[in-house]
């Protein structure tokens, strides 16, 4: 069933969605209690997302009880890229709700510029998503407020996409079998691979590099959608960062796997994968943060309002009491 | 993968006449599933709830957002949820912990002493009273205080609205994304019995936590009341449904057995695991989590 489209279209993303879990909620209690405070300072917070493992689950965001740690990349699953948050947690329900949001989300989306521009983004791609999360934690009542956002960096136009292919019509079976290898021996050597370089016949995959970046290579990124149409929101920041390497003459073409893993009786099996061709815009001139989508998370009834989580019934009170200040 | 039976005598674990584990044996086992199933990993925990008998890194096995596929009445369920009024989904068993807990004691007093050991009891009636004390301050019996954010108005919607085609419409996503409950599990090592133990703490299809007794839902009906118990997390300092332990080695034993069968031969304890997973998923038919990497 190999789609083919005469056309150019938009290249649509899926978003993430955000998955607190319930021992986040809990570390960013003891966090408040034990370190942060009535301190309002930013501080950083380890995020993840799983690859594409199930057709069936939304994009996700995830945060655990590792969030806080000294290492990002603690705990980690196998099949998951880390992702770098910024945490603004206000200490009242009014702070919370006045926030501005706009300088917030800005400071999340100058930081990735600013990696893509230093080259930093291209030696750790997982720098390619960091997202920023607000909250108010009401300990008297276990209540938590909260607001993700993911911002895009805005490519000189709109990425539009020539084809998309499931990756069985793109590489055979044995080709398959070597990819899923190279890009688990990857992300053995560095667990803040996000995106690689998949050259000549499928065979090799190798860490993105300047140097071997080329519109003749298959660029490749641990994709946490599983959608057969549409690529998972890491490919946003991605796209501006190859057009900034491969589009400073002029739009480009360019080969994007995306690749998702799952675990099919004890095998990987990357058969939900798509393969993708995308026109590159025009590199951005101007060194300075370009225009970006701000990605705020709707709420489950598709508003752009904060979420709220409500605890009071599963934290454990007496623990809470024991680590009070 | 298959089970590999071999008949080499000091490769025989207790676990065969027992059905139980050693903290080691736990650990074998565990690392054994973490390496097969890279949905699963190691978790350690809070700090001061380290036991010295396992490796700091390794002190219980952990997996997220393991879907949860549909029952007969939750899709209705789920659709009213979602029609709350004030836009935002109410969670938590707010106002309502005093009545779980009760329900929870009843549940052991049902059990009876032959079957709970005296550390069950002791948990069940202790998290009775982190319920009460919780209430003390009688905020959490006013539901209704759940603070809306909906009526904010963040200084025009231009400051979080993006002009956006390329982001894809949460509709367009496909139904298949739509509904399906999550939960994390996680298995500790139960020290009293020797053998591993589950939690599974569950959030609807908008990740926010299951209300009240949801989670009954998932669990077949004929364990739910019987050896499904809510308590606190022995690593992570939240309470959430476990499954209980006090039948664990003796099904284990009936399963290796059936495994070894005439032979001589024996299971290794690697296999522990995997072979727990299987007993386990009879009590959570619906919860997807990943061990088939054979059939017994």
């Amino acid at each position: 069933q190999t789609r083919h489209r005469a056309m150019a279209q938009l290249l649509r993303f899926a978003s993430f969605a955000s998955s607190p879990d319930i021992a986040f909620w809990h570390a960013l209690s003891r966090q408040k209690l034990d370190h942060m405070k009535l301190s309002e300072a930013a501080r950083p917070v380890h995020g993840f997302y799983p690859i594409g493992d199930r057709p069936d689950v939304p994009a996700r965001l995830c945060l655990g009880d590792t969030a806080f740690g000294d290492d990002p990349v603690a705990e980690l699953p196998a099949l998951a890229c880390p992702a770098k948050g910024i945490l603004m947690n206000s200490n009242t329900l009014d702070a919370f709700k006045t926030r501005d949001l706009q300088a917030d989300v800005a400071v999340v989306a100058q930081n990735i510029w600013s990696d893509i521009q230093s080259g930093e983004a291209l030696r750790n791609t997982s720098l390619l998503t960091q997202f920023l999360l607000l909250t108010f934690a009401d300990l008297k009542k276990y209540h938590f407020h909260y607001w993700f956002a993911f911002p895009a960096l805005k490519c000189t136009a709109d990425p539009q996409v020539m084809s998309t292919k499931p990756v069985s019509s793109v590489y055979s079976p044995e080709q398959l079998d070597a990819l899923a290898k190279g890009a688990d021996s990857l992300r053995q050597k560095s667990r803040t691979t996000a995106a690689f370089i998949v050259t000549g016949d499928g065979s090799s995959v190798e860490p993105l590099a300047s140097d071997k970046l080329s519109c003749d290579v298959t660029v490749g990124f641990f994709d946490p959608c599983g959608l057969a149409d549409n690529p998972g929101w890491p490919l946003r920041n991605l796209l501006v960062l190859l057009s900034q390497t491969l589009a400073k003459d002029g739009a480009k073409t360019v080969r994007i796997l995306c690749y998702r893993e799952r675990v099919q009786d004890g095998t990987p099996d990357i058969s939900h994968s798509i393969v993708l061709e995308v026109v590159l815009p025009k590199a951005h001139e101007k060194p300075e943060c370009p225009d970006f989508v701000k990605g705020w998370e709707k709420n489950p009834k598709q508003k752009l309002t904060p979420r709220i989580c409500n605890l009071s019934a599963t934290m454990n009170p007496t623990h809470l009491a024991d680590t009070a200040v | 993968l298959a089970l590999d039976q071999h008949g080499t005598a000091s490769k025989v674990s207790t676990f065969q006449k027992t059905g139980k584990l050693t903290p080691e044996e736990f650990v074998i086992a565990g690392d054994f599933l973490v390496e097969n199933f890279p949905s699963w990993s190691w978790g350690s925990g809070l700090p001061e709830k380290h036991r010295s008998h396992l490796p700091p890194d390794k002190q219980f096995l952990q997996t997220r957002n393991v879907p949860c596929y549909p029952r007969s009445n939750r899709a209705i369920a789920e659709n009213e949820l979602g029609e709350d009024e004030g836009g935002w989904v109410e969670t938590g068993l707010a106002g309502d912990d005093g009545d779980n807990m009760d329900a929870v004691a009843e549940i052991e007093v049902g059990m009876g002493a032959a079957t709970i050991g005296g550390d069950a009891a002791a948990a069940a009636s202790s998290g009775s009273g982190d319920a009460d004390d919780g209430d003390a301050d009688g905020d959490d019996d006013d539901f209704d205080d759940v603070e809306s954010l909906d009526d904010y108005d963040y200084d025009g919607s231009a400051v979080v609205e993006d002009d956006d085609a390329a982001a894809l419409p949460a509709a367009e996503e496909g139904a298949a994304t739509v509904g399906n409950r999550m939960y994390d599990m996680t298995i500790t090592y139960d020290v009293h019995y020797s053998t591993p133990r589950v939690w599974l703490f569950g959030y609807d299809a908008n990740h926010q936590p299951l209300k009240k007794d949801e989670w009954r839902e998932d669990f077949s009906e004929e364990h739910v009341d019987k050896t499904v118990t809510y308590e606190a997390h022995p690593h992570l300092g939240y309470s959430c449904p476990s499954i209980h332990p006090c039948r664990h080695a003796q099904a284990m034993l009936r399963l290796v057995q059936m495994i070894v069968g005439d032979t001589d031969g024996s299971v290794d304890v690697k296999f522990y695991m995997m072979i727990f997973l299987k007993f386990i998923q009879e009590i959570i038919p619906n919860i997807e989590y990943d061990y088939t990497a054979w059939a017994m």
